[in-house]
């Protein structure tokens, strides 16, 4: 009896632990997305504007194997991104825009749309709320992609594909969405 | 005994006894053709009865048949720099699209054993399958709203997995180019030149170096075997009849021929075992099933086929064990075998009186179906005839060679072309380069 009690509390104890060292979502999502931020911006400029624009000895192409040349920011991007999904991470994230140049990174859920809107409309805040795909309930933060690169505005504005060419340096183009079930 | 009365129950036991005897038999020690709940397509006819590869255990799940499928077919998805891979499916943000169709499974769109509804490519969805994800295509691209949905894959502008010489820029950069390109050619087999270059202490072999007697074959048969030989690029490559007889071994079953060949022509057997010809050797299938089935008889084909042509295929199907001339593995070997259309127009097209006035200009059934492959220095002929038919469009840099790109996506996406072997001139241009070149004005306008 004493010993089925100290089992008992031992379980509840741990149990306990687990919870104080969760880290809320908001927080979870926030680190998540600098790593993100941060690896998306350093290839960026020190990789495709360097090499693609400053140095001009290769070329950033969507078709970069074919063509030999550097993958774009946004496809880079996505390969972390697939892998990551394909690892079962415990999170999803893309990029997307109001503005796209595939349109496949169009805003798709109510709550994407949602979310973009408010990140163009409020520069420098971030978009929180939650939402229900297929059957399971997520957790989703919208982050602004921002133009921090000429890079970014340069090839965009010229983009057979792109539905604006006024996108300046610092401006928001699109956001970095991170999810994770509930 | 003579008084014993059956009753009914008793046919009954024994009927049910005898017919449970018969299929456990099937399953356990014979085909499991028995168990076959619907042909298969013509892509794994070959392996239907190589039930384990896909199924497991039969109580095998979903998983298991997704990586059957991954198993075979992921290199080649990746060399196609595959324009729908799972991994597109995975973010949650697809959770409505994968309700209509579960692209994260093969078996979505290639669902084995249903002839009856089975189409090009194994493709058992209904032709317009593009419109689940893409049906807002014309506010995008409005020169689209013209066609139909289900012309998008099968009219020769995209394919679902392989993209690589279809899409825009690809098309873009090379339209223009004249029908014919002057000087075009193949690139230069060289496996014998870098077989010298890397092993220069090696000397080539005469008639009597030969390092074998034929005990019990007549004078004159073993003389002209050994001048066969002495002639081969084998003899040129210090390869003597020991190399390929081991033990004075001479009898071989198809699948020791492969084998055998296969251990020195190690891309060449991968290659094979991957296309129709070999695809029952291919490592991917049980060892039992490879022991009871052997190595496919052109008979066994679902395509027309001569009906002399009777014998397990291997390497020597095609190439004669001695003599190590190609050209006749690059026309008559296929002749000698393949009756349909395509196959019997060949001799009527402008490539075979090419390759019969030159056969290092001409066209031969090889040169196309068994494309010469640059992999850095290396010219490899890839034996897996099948691998730039899925779609055909694969087959474009082999055209490329010779034709303007125009010229030969006009010609692969003809039906009455490819029946009568390019036997007439390209008449139909394909429409695709009417909106490339309205994308190309675009995009100049657009800078
Ligand atoms: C060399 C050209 C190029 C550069 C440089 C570039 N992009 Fe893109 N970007 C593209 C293309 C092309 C796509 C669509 C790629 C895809 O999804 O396959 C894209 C996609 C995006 C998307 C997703 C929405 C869309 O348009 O499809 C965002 C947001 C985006 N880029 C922002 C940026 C930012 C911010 C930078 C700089 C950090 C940047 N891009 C740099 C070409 C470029």
């Amino acid at each position: 009896m004493r010993k089925s009690a100290f089992i008992f509390a031992a379980i509840a104890a741990l149990a306990g632990c687990g919870e104080k060292s969760g880290i809320e979502p908001e927080r979870m999502a926030d680190a998540i997305f600098s790593v993100i931020e941060a690896d998306r911006a350093s290839y960026t400029n020190f990789v495709v504007n360097r090499l693609a624009n400053e140095e001009q000895v290769i070329k950033a192409d969507e078709h970069w194997k074919d063509n030999k040349a550097l993958p774009l920011p946004a496809q880079m991007m996505r390969m972390g991104a697939e892998r990551v999904a394909e690892q079962e991470a415990g999170f999803n994230y893309a990029l997307l825009s109001q503005w796209a140049i595939n349109k496949q990174n169009k805003p798709r859920t109510d709550l994407e749309q949602q979310g973009l809107q408010f990140i163009n409309d409020n520069p420098g805040k971030n978009f929180y709320g939650t939402e229900t795909l297929g059957d399971t309930e997520y957790f989703t933060a919208i982050y602004p992609d921002v133009a921090v690169s000429p890079a970014c505005v340069s090839c965009h504005n010229e983009h057979v594909d792109s539905p604006r060419t006024d996108f300046e340096l610092g401006e928001t183009m699109g956001g970095v969405v991170i999810r994770f079930p509930m | 005994m003579n008084n014993y009365k059956f009753k009914f129950w008793h046919y009954g036991l024994i009927l049910t006894l005898c017919a449970a005897g018969l299929i456990t038999y099937n399953l356990e020690a014979s085909d499991k053709s028995y168990f076959l709940g619907g042909e298969a397509t013509h892509g794994h006819h070959q392996l239907e009865l190589a039930c384990t590869t896909c199924h497991g255990d039969g109580f095998a799940g979903e998983a298991f048949i997704q990586q059957a499928c991954v198993g075979c077919h992921s290199e080649e998805l990746e060399d196609a720099n595959d324009s729908h891979p799972r991994t597109k499916f995975l973010d949650p943000r697809n959770a409505n699209l994968l309700k209509q169709l579960d692209a994260r499974q093969c078996v979505a769109c290639h669902t084995e054993h249903k002839p009856e509804i089975t189409h090009d490519m194994g493709v058992t969805l209904a032709s317009d399958f593009c419109v689940h994800c893409h049906s807002d295509i014309a506010e995008n691209r409005p020169n689209h709203a013209e066609f139909t949905f289900d012309s998008c894959a099968s009219a020769g502008c995209h394919n679902y997995h392989d993209n690589r010489y279809l899409h825009e820029e690809f098309l873009a950069a090379r339209i223009g180019a004249s029908d014919l390109v002057a000087n075009g050619q193949l690139p230069v087999r060289n496996l014998v030149a870098r077989w010298k270059q890397a092993n220069p202490q090696r000397h080539s072999l005469s008639r009597n170096d030969a390092d074998m007697t034929f005990p019990g074959v007549p004078e004159d048969t073993s003389a002209g075997i050994i001048q066969q030989w002495a002639t081969s690029t084998h003899a040129q490559t210090d390869t003597n009849c020991s190399g390929c007889h081991v033990d004075e071994k001479m009898t071989f079953t198809s699948a020791e021929i492969v084998e055998l060949c296969g251990s020195c022509h190690v891309d060449q057997r991968e290659n094979f075992t991957q296309g129709k010809h070999g695809l029952r050797l291919s490592p991917a299938t049980p060892e039992t099933f490879r022991k009871i089935t052997g190595a496919m008889t052109p008979a066994e084909a679902v395509i027309p086929m001569k009906e002399t042509s009777g014998k397990p295929l291997s390497c020597t199907s095609c190439h004669y064990a001695h003599e190590t001339d190609t050209r006749y593995a690059a026309v008559e070997a296929c002749l000698g075998c393949h009756n349909d259309e395509h196959s019997l127009a060949y001799r009527s097209s402008a490539h075979f009186k090419a390759w019969q006035a030159d056969s290092e200009t001409g066209v031969s059934c090889a040169n196309c179906h068994m494309p010469r492959e640059t992999h850095g220095d290396r010219v490899v002929i890839n034996h897996n005839q099948n691998h730039n038919l899925r779609p055909n469009e694969k087959m474009l840099p082999v055209c490329l060679n010779c034709h303007g790109v125009e010229f030969s996506v006009s010609a692969l996406a003809d039906e009455q072309l490819l029946e009568n072997n390019f036997s007439q001139s390209v008449t139909n241009r394909h429409d695709t380069f009417r909106l490339i070149r309205e994308r190309i004005t675009k995009k100049t306008s657009s800078k």
